[in-house]
């Protein structure tokens, strides 16, 4: 009989043999709710502007792209593809398309000399209307009035001053006029 | 030789002369997901139905005529689906209501953004469901320039996935219109108003 009690006595003192869930504590009402991490590395986003010559509106248009297994942040950004297919900025313009009345009025904001003579897509550069998050924080815009809409030179920085200079310098070299007419956005959408 | 120098010379004129400084509203989309290698997308974002009624306080496409009447600031009563006239601008039968700015349901321009005091918002229905909401932003003297009001309500309907509410903004003889459509009613969408009354 002692032996039974002693034998029991051990087995209830022995850790890891109480029954399952009973370790686990109830929920703790003062516990903050999961919080994400806002300083993780941000994933690569290629940032694309577009005007609707109808209405002179511009959009940003952010393209976020999934990162390999193999990509490693660098600083607090991850890489973006060395290259961007084309297909990425068409389905940018798409997105001003959809909106539009007219689709033929929807460009590219980076636009080539004398645009406002001949204002079409194909006098806009697709290439040079995006910045990519793992070069630059912002996309800048410069423009000027050409009548009922803006004709615009787009470029990139490292803050929103930088990218709008930027952009004021690239619309004068190519416009061959003054360009007061500036925005500028992040490339990354806030999270 | 001499006209290259005059070129140039105008050129560098235009350059010096100083211009007013304009800040320019870019307006935001949500983000678009797509695949490490690129092939695939979908919405960044993923928003519903609550996202609209946030936005227009509580009216969602798909609302009978009655439903949307309630969420008005001045409801009119008794708007049914039969007593509602026809609106003869879509190739089926659509019908609509309509109301003033001055009292329609959010989302509002921002304070200071003016409006014409005829300004309205008209609901339009499809088999008496709510497809579209359309802001009519007409000047006037008081507000020769309803476009910031317009821009503003644009952006504000462009936080929403376009796959939820589809925006369009566009100017028809000097109005401005910013219309959001349920992207369900594909065939509808591409439908304008045109502003032949004030031709």
């Amino acid at each position: 009989m002692k032996r039974a009690l002693l034998a029991l006595c051990l087995l209830l003192w022995l850790p890891g043999l109480s029954v399952a869930g009973l370790d686990v504590p109830d929920d703790d009402p003062d516990l903050p709710p999961v919080i994400a991490d806002t300083t993780a590395a941000a994933g690569c986003t290629v940032a694309y502007l577009l005007e609707d010559l109808a209405t002179n509106d511009v959009t940003v248009v952010r393209m976020k792209i999934a990162r390999d297994a193999n990509d490693r942040a660098i600083g607090d950004r991850f890489p973006c593809p060395r290259d961007v297919p084309p297909r990425i900025g068409t389905r940018a313009l798409d997105e001003c398309i959809r909106r539009a009345a007219d689709p033929k009025t929807c460009v590219f904001a980076d636009m080539a000399r004398d645009f406002e003579k001949r204002p079409a897509v194909a006098l806009t550069a697709e290439n040079a209307s995006r910045c990519s998050s793992d070069k630059a924080t912002d996309i800048g815009l410069a423009c000027w009035r050409a009548g009922t809409f803006d004709v615009c030179a787009v470029a990139c920085g490292d803050s929103p001053a930088h990218a709008e200079a930027a952009a004021v310098s690239r619309c004068e070299s190519k416009h061959q006029r003054q360009c007061p007419i500036t925005g500028s956005l992040p490339v990354l959408a806030p999270r | 030789m001499r006209l290259v120098r005059y070129v140039t010379l105008a050129a560098g004129l235009a350059l010096s002369l100083p211009a007013a400084a304009e800040t320019k509203q870019i307006l935001s989309i949500p983000p678009i997901q797509w695949d490490h290698e690129m092939a695939t997308f979908h919405p960044g974002v993923v928003h519903g139905p609550s996202d609209v009624a946030n936005l227009t306080g509580g009216i969602t496409f798909g609302m009978r005529p009655s439903e949307v009447d309630v969420h008005l600031p001045a409801p009119a009563k008794n708007l049914t689906w039969e007593n509602l006239p026809f609106a003869t601008e879509y190739p089926e039968d659509v019908r609509y209501f309509w109301t003033r700015f001055s009292v329609a349901p959010p989302p509002h321009p921002a304070d200071g953004h003016c409006v014409g005091a005829q300004s309205y918002v008209v609901f339009f229905f499809r088999n008496a469901h709510l497809f579209r909401i359309s802001w009519r932003l007409l000047p006037d003297d008081a507000c020769p320039s309803p476009r910031a009001a317009a821009e503003d309500l644009y952006a504000k309907w462009l936080e929403i996935d376009r796959s939820v509410a589809l925006t369009t903004h566009y100017a028809p003889n000097q109005a401005e219109v910013v219309e959001a459509t349920d992207p369900a009613v594909d065939e509808l969408v591409p439908i304008r108003w045109d502003n032949r009354k004030r031709r």
